[in-house]
């Protein structure tokens, strides 16, 4: 009997959780994690693929966006290995290093492969995918980063445009080769970088392009072709890129500070007053809880910068947004042009405990008050109830709105008292709930279908500026130190 | 592998039994509507002009249907050959292009402006490079254009640009002209299947008796 148990925990002990001796390791695996997105059979359909923007990749077609080889060609096994085990940044792809070791995700790799033909026959006739040359990367000198700016102005301008914000001429008619819409990369937000924000990454995708999207290749890797990029002027490319990035995501901003102005409040988005204040930084996503869920937006975050006087206070939001909507000329593959809009939500009263009117436009009985610029209609205060229960009021709102290359900036500015149409007055020392909802109009968004933030806090510095809470502190410290010193000598004197 | 090898087997032998080779010709058209439509021109007008004229459907007075595909499934083995094709005014010229497979394909740029050659290849691989107005003409291997496959082309900066390379294993193929009119010369006599294939029209695939001398076929897409 105790050695039967013996044995029983013996063998519950060293019993490994998973035995794959003699299974197909990879199908295993495949079944049991990557099935629900990528489907039983690797169609990039499984169940919960129809939610996912960008869609599950496909792997009976083998093509795979981000390798280490030519456009088009079969990735290499590593860099498979690499999206399993990294994941795939901006995507429901998640990293799988945690969960699997070296063998699993190697054999991850192997059955995935086994889903296209492509691999055995490319095998078969000698061409196994190889590594594209990378060259040497030059220092990142101003002189190497203007020839990398002429070379970015020819080859990348039509799409990423002139500052990289993504809003080329040629951004809003873009599918990728299963016939879905897809923008161009903002290239000054690295942190979005699928690929990777390396700068090997970066002149990776320039030479390559990214397979199935319209992002070409633009190094020949054929000698005969002399008037083609060279790895040289990809890397100046690079060079460029690397000046405008961004590679770090800022860190989001709960607290909206409205910086105190004793003068008038700025009336511009340009004014250079703004410059004294740096920007706050609130993610957005699409709405995908009330009504039509919307999961394709473009418009990821808002910068928000503010201040007050006694009698006003002034909100600058800047987004960015491939394109000024509603546009002159639409593209015969995506005709729908509503407006551009823009809207900061509050309670329509400061709560007075920790709760919160409902996120998404408020509800009947704890309403919001929203500003809403649109493109298209002058900017109005509306009174929220719910996502789609809102009507105008009579309050009024004063917006100043700029467009430049891929960059709204919209300067809202409001009385600080408010009434029963204007609705919430601000007032220092609260914490006042604030959240911000977008519209891309060329993206086919309006109503519901929109970008949403959560809840953040927006509060009114006080107007001493805020030293008092430097100096109160180092003064009390000077106080304690006097006062220790005075003890110290005291007691001396007593010794 | 096998079959391409059967085919040239009985390439080898049927004439030896039969009658001398048939020539199949006739018309492709329909019913729709035949009043070209402009496409607006969103970017580089200078270049590419205000507006251009719709390839998707291009009809004749006469219902004739232009740049539909001809295919006689199964004869003759096409043989790859150097071919060409031009980004022109913002535009791809020819419209549709049929090469054997294994054909390297020359691309052209006339344009003092970027235009990208991006093929929407699946059973071949694709293809998707930048071609600014520097660089005159880039060869594609004929590794593009491997599989039998119907392949759009596209310009992505220019989206009203498109063009079709069809890659046929057989030689008994033609592009029907602005009359809707085609001729496919040496078809060895008896029942074929002949496939009529347009990008807006979809394909039709019949039954064909070839005669020696001339077979005349008429189709009407659309109906």
């Amino acid at each position: 009997m105790i050695i039967l148990a013996l044995l029983f925990i013996t063998f519950g002990l060293f019993q490994p959780e998973f035995s794959y001796a003699n299974e197909p390791v990879g199908k295993e695996i495949y079944d049991r994690l990557c099935l629900g997105c990528h489907g039983m059979t690797g169609k990039g359909d499984g169940p919960a693929a129809s939610v996912l923007r960008p869609k599950p990749r496909n792997f009976r077609l083998a093509r795979y966006k981000y390798t280490q080889t030519q456009y088009g060609k079969l990735p290499l096994d590593s860099d498979i290995y690499k999206a399993i085990a990294e994941g795939l940044h901006g995507t429901a792809m998640p990293g799988w290093s945690d969960t699997l070791n070296h063998g699993e995700i190697e054999s991850l790799v192997d059955y995935i492969k086994s889903f296209s033909k492509k691999f055995a026959k490319a095998k078969a006739k000698g061409r196994e995918p190889a590594p594209i040359p990378i060259g040497t990367p030059p220092l990142f000198s101003v002189k190497v980063i203007e020839k990398g700016r002429k070379l970015y102005n020819v080859y990348c301008k039509k799409c990423h445009g002139g500052t990289g914000r993504g809003s080329g001429s040629s951004a809003v008619s873009l599918t990728h080769d299963l016939g879905d819409r897809i923008w161009p990369r903002n290239l000054t937000e690295g942190w979005l970088y699928r690929g990777g924000n390396r700068s090997e990454d970066i002149f990776r995708t320039v030479a390559t392009g990214i397979s199935g999207t319209p992002m070409p290749s633009h190094v020949s890797f054929n000698p005969e072709d002399k008037s083609a990029l060279t790895l040289k002027d990809a890397w100046n490319v690079t060079a460029f890129v690397d000046s405008i990035i961004t590679r770090e995501e800022p860190k989001t901003s709960e607290v909206l500070v409205v910086k105190f102005t004793n003068g008038v409040v700025p009336k511009d988005p340009t004014d250079p007053k703004w410059n004294i204040i740096s920007p706050g930084y609130f993610p957005l996503a699409g709405q995908i809880i009330e009504g039509e869920r919307w999961f394709k937006t473009t418009l990821k975050s808002v910068y928000a910068r503010a201040f007050y006087n006694e009698k006003r206070i002034a909100i600058l939001l800047e987004w960015d947004d491939p394109t000024d909507s509603p546009l002159e000329k639409t593209p015969e593959n995506f005709p729908q042009n509503e407006p551009d809009a823009i809207a900061i939500q509050f309670p329509v009263k400061i709560p007075e405990g920790m709760e919160k009117p409902y996120f998404l436009g408020g509800s009947a009985s704890r309403p919001v008050t929203v500003w809403k610029w649109s493109s298209e209609s002058e900017a109005k205060i509306l009174t929220g109830k719910g996502i789609l229960r809102s009507e105008k009021t009579d309050g009024i709102i004063s917006v100043n709105h700029v467009y430049h290359e891929g960059r709204h900036k919209a300067l809202f500015s409001r009385s600080l008292g408010g009434d029963t149409q204007n609705g919430i007055t601000f007032v220092r020392d609260r914490y006042i709930p604030v959240a911000f909802n977008g519209w891309d109009g060329n993206n086919g968004e309006k109503n519901e279908q929109r970008a949403v933030s959560v809840w953040y806090w927006l509060l009114l510095e006080e107007p001493t500026g805020g030293a008092s809470v430097y100096y109160i502190p180092a003064l009390a410290g000077f106080v304690m130190i006097f006062f220790e010193l005075l003890i110290i000598i005291k007691t001396r004197n007593i010794g | 592998m096998r079959t391409k090898l059967l085919i040239a087997v009985s390439l080898t032998f049927v004439p030896v039994f039969a009658f001398a080779n048939g020539t199949v010709t006739g018309k492709i058209k329909t019913s729709a509507n035949h009043s070209s439509v402009s496409v607006v021109v969103t970017k580089d007008t200078a270049v590419c002009g205000e507006s251009v004229i719709s390839e998707k459907l291009i009809v004749n007075e006469s219902g004739g249907l232009k740049n539909a595909v001809v295919m006689i499934e199964g004869v003759g083995v096409a043989k790859p050959g150097a071919v060409s094709i031009n980004q022109e005014k913002c535009r791809f010229n020819p419209h549709v292009l049929v090469v054997a497979p294994g054909t390297e394909v020359a691309v052209n740029n006339m344009d003092e402006t970027t235009h990208n050659f991006h093929t929407y290849a699946f059973e071949n691989e694709p293809v998707n490079f930048s071609q600014p107005a520097s660089l005159k003409t880039k060869k594609v291997t004929g590794e593009n254009f491997e599989e039998p496959e119907v392949v759009e082309v596209k310009c992505d900066i220019h989206e009203w640009m498109n063009a079709w390379i069809v890659v046929s294993e057989t030689s008994a193929v033609a592009v029907t002209g602005a009359d809707g009119s085609f001729t496919i010369n040496d078809i060895p006599p008896g029942s074929h299947k002949i496939r009529v294939w347009h990008e807006f029209l979809g394909e039709v695939v019949k039954e064909i008796i070839v005669k020696d001398g001339i077979t005349t076929f008429d189709l009407t897409l659309g109906e």
